[in-house]
């Protein structure tokens, strides 16, 4: 049935000329991780005789990928549950909690999020190594919460702020103390903030760059994006192996991405008031 | 069961006065509804009493005790939302439960309390319901439950039958009247609805920018309204008030001329006076609808602009200039839109209030 308006024709030729953008590059790269360096000399487009997973192998053993994408675990894990946790303590505080200078407090929050890395990476620098710990999985990890908060609190603030006042009153009517609210109302209707935050904290500390550059030199506490970087300069003429390690390094960010926008978007206070 | 004893209690919002320094008795056991306009402030001293907000002074007595500083928890009392307020993810049995839970009674005695408290609100069939899965009316009743199963010795009610459709909120105003009389607290209910108020009441209190206007039974308020506001809040439809100077009074009678129809005058008893009159001052008729007679000798007479029949009366609504409209209740058939009719004015039913709005 073709009855669609030609505005609606357009509309829909635009979005898969996005959609094409898009995913092309992304699909050009998981070709290439299927060739060979012959079959690469054929060119781009071309696909390979057959296709040749030993390169993933190369990239994850001798490429060090295996230990770059467990140090992305080990870092994305503390970050994230730091993050949430903390963040929704804060959300809470600023949210419902009587707090003398709320607004400084949450003006410096504001500032917190605009100052870049690369404004504070060198003082970071020296106080992590004054901490001793400089080549931790720490300097990893604290950098990264601490950069976190400030989104995850405007976010946890402003979500609860849109929950209906008369539950945090029923509860408070109830007995329950502050701790109480919090645990047994508030988190259990939080469940599609805290989703949509573990998603972006997943994808910004997955990605980070300039701290696991900065802070740590040790190939063994590498991240991803960084094991990326020193892997192109060893092997730069090995593209297949290069694109491998490029989509290991992707794939998890994907994953998790699917995972968290099928998890549930909407619906969860329905039924609460009126 | 227990009384309320509010003392110069205030409730400021930063320069905003929502509650001007208010005295106020509540006898236990008694239903009491506090009853005005959007924005006079019976929510806001509802929720003082509940302890959801602070005083900005005055003091607060449950049962003797002053709870002014005390959280909710420690006033034995317990609160019903206009919005309902149930926990979406908790089914109708954990929402029943969890003030019970958040006291700390083991699980086994508090779902038993929570089973018990949901029979009697014909609750049992949808225990394990989430309360998106409940009808407005059975939400209603979970918010009910929820507060009954921690036996306050007060209830308060926010305006709890306003997201509820005409026929449901008769019914559950009837449900609410009969708890009272079962569990025999102290109930609070707060309504904009002067039905509601009349209805269910046995003592209301009048609230309009912060202040009390009058409190009283139903009744007192209906026949004896201190001044213009209560007179004309209470009852429907509303009583109508004609503009007019005294032309002579003495201990009998008080004769008013209205300007709206040229001077004609009325004669109004005085034994429903309340305060000193003087020839020529300016005043205000009150007269409710039904006092008002179909009379073909009556001093007044209009036109009928609009015609209500509700079948076993009859509204006519006459224009009177300026967006007055005057109501008349009449009996039977038989009018018409644009009908020329001459009223009178039952003298012994009329009240008259001064420049001020004050009852004289």
């Amino acid at each position: 049935m073709n009855t669609r308006k030609p505005a609606d024709q357009l509309m829909r030729a635009v979005l898969w000329l996005f959609a094409i953008l898009t995913v092309a590059p992304f699909a050009l790269l998981v070709l290439t991780s299927l060739k060979s360096r012959e079959d690469l000399l054929a060119g781009a487009f071309v696909l390979p005789a057959r296709p040749h997973f030993e390169n993933y192998v190369s990239a994850w053993v001798d490429g060090l990928f295996g230990t770059y994408f467990l140090n992305s675990v080990i870092v994305v894990v503390p970050v994230i549950v730091l993050s949430v946790v903390l963040g929704t303590l804060c959300g809470f505080a600023f949210a419902f909690l009587k707090l003398p200078g709320k607004p400084l407090l949450f003006g410096m929050l504001l500032v917190g999020m605009m100052v870049p890395t690369e404004a504070f990476i060198i003082p970071l620098y020296y106080e992590f190594r004054w901490l001793g710990l400089i080549n931790t999985y720490w300097a990893l990890i604290l950098p990264q919460v601490g950069m976190s908060i400030p989104f995850v609190t405007l976010f946890m603030t402003s979500a609860m702020r849109q929950l209906p006042k008369d539950l945090v009153d029923a509860a408070v009517a109830d007995g329950a103390s502050p701790f109480r609210v919090l645990r047994y109302v508030i988190v259990p209707l939080l469940g599609p903030a805290a989703s949509t935050m573990t998603l972006f904290l997943f994808i910004w500390t997955w990605n980070e760059f300039m701290i696991p550059l900065i802070l740590v030199q040790d190939d063994a506490r590498r991240t991803l994006p960084i094991g990326m970087l020193f892997f192109q300069g060893k092997y730069t003429i090995d593209i297949p192996i290069l694109t491998a390690g490029a989509v290991i390094t992707l794939l998890p960010i994907i994953i998790v991405y699917f995972f968290f926008q099928r998890k549930f978007i909407q619906g969860l206070t329905a039924g609460a008031v009126k | 069961m227990k009384s309320i004893q509010l003392s110069q209690v205030t409730k400021s919002f930063g320069v905003h006065d929502v509650i001007r320094p208010l005295d106020l008795e509540i006898e236990a056991g008694q239903f009491t509804v506090f009853v005005g306009p959007s924005g006079c402030g019976k929510s806001t001293l509802l929720r003082l009493i509940a302890g959801l907000e602070e005083t900005t002074a005055g003091q607060i007595d449950i049962g003797g005790r002053d709870v002014t500083r005390l959280p909710p928890v420690d006033r034995d009392v317990a609160m019903v939302f206009q919005s309902y307020a149930l926990y979406p993810h908790m089914s109708v049995g954990e929402n029943i439960a969890f003030g019970l839970k958040i006291a700390g009674m083991p699980k086994a005695e508090r779902v038993a309390k929570a089973r018990e408290t949901a029979a009697t609100l014909k609750l049992e069939g949808l225990f394990d319901r989430k309360p998106k899965a409940l009808s407005g009316g059975q939400r209603q009743r979970v918010a009910i439950g929820r507060a009954i199963v921690k036996n306050p010795s007060i209830f308060l009610f926010d305006e709890p039958l306003s997201n509820l459709d005409a026929e449901l909120r008769v019914q559950m105003r009837q449900e609410l009247v009969r708890l009272h009389q079962e569990v025999k607290a102290t109930m609070i209910y707060v309504t904009h609805d002067q039905v509601e108020a009349m209805t269910m009441a046995e003592k209301i209190v009048v609230l309009r920018a912060g202040e009390i206007e009058q409190v009283g039974s139903p009744l007192e308020l209906y026949e004896n309204p201190r001044n213009m506001f209560v007179a004309g809040f209470i009852g429907s439809p509303k009583m109508n008030f004609l503009k007019g100077q005294v032309v002579a009074c003495d201990n009998e009678a008080r004769e008013i001329s209205l300007d709206a129809f040229e001077g004609r005058k009325i004669q109004v008893s005085a034994k429903r006076g309340v305060g000193p009159l003087a020839v020529g001052q300016s005043v205000k008729v009150g007269v409710r609808p039904q006092h008002f007679q179909v009379d073909p000798d009556g001093p007044l007479s209009v036109t009928t602009s609009t015609i209500e029949a509700l079948g076993n009366l009859t509204y006519l609504y006459a224009d009177m200039g300026s967006d007055q409209l005057l109501c008349v209740e009449t009996r039977g058939p038989g009018f018409r839109v644009g009908d020329a009719l001459r009223l009178s004015v039952n003298p012994a039913e009329a009240l008259i209030f001064d420049e001020t709005g004050l009852r004289v």
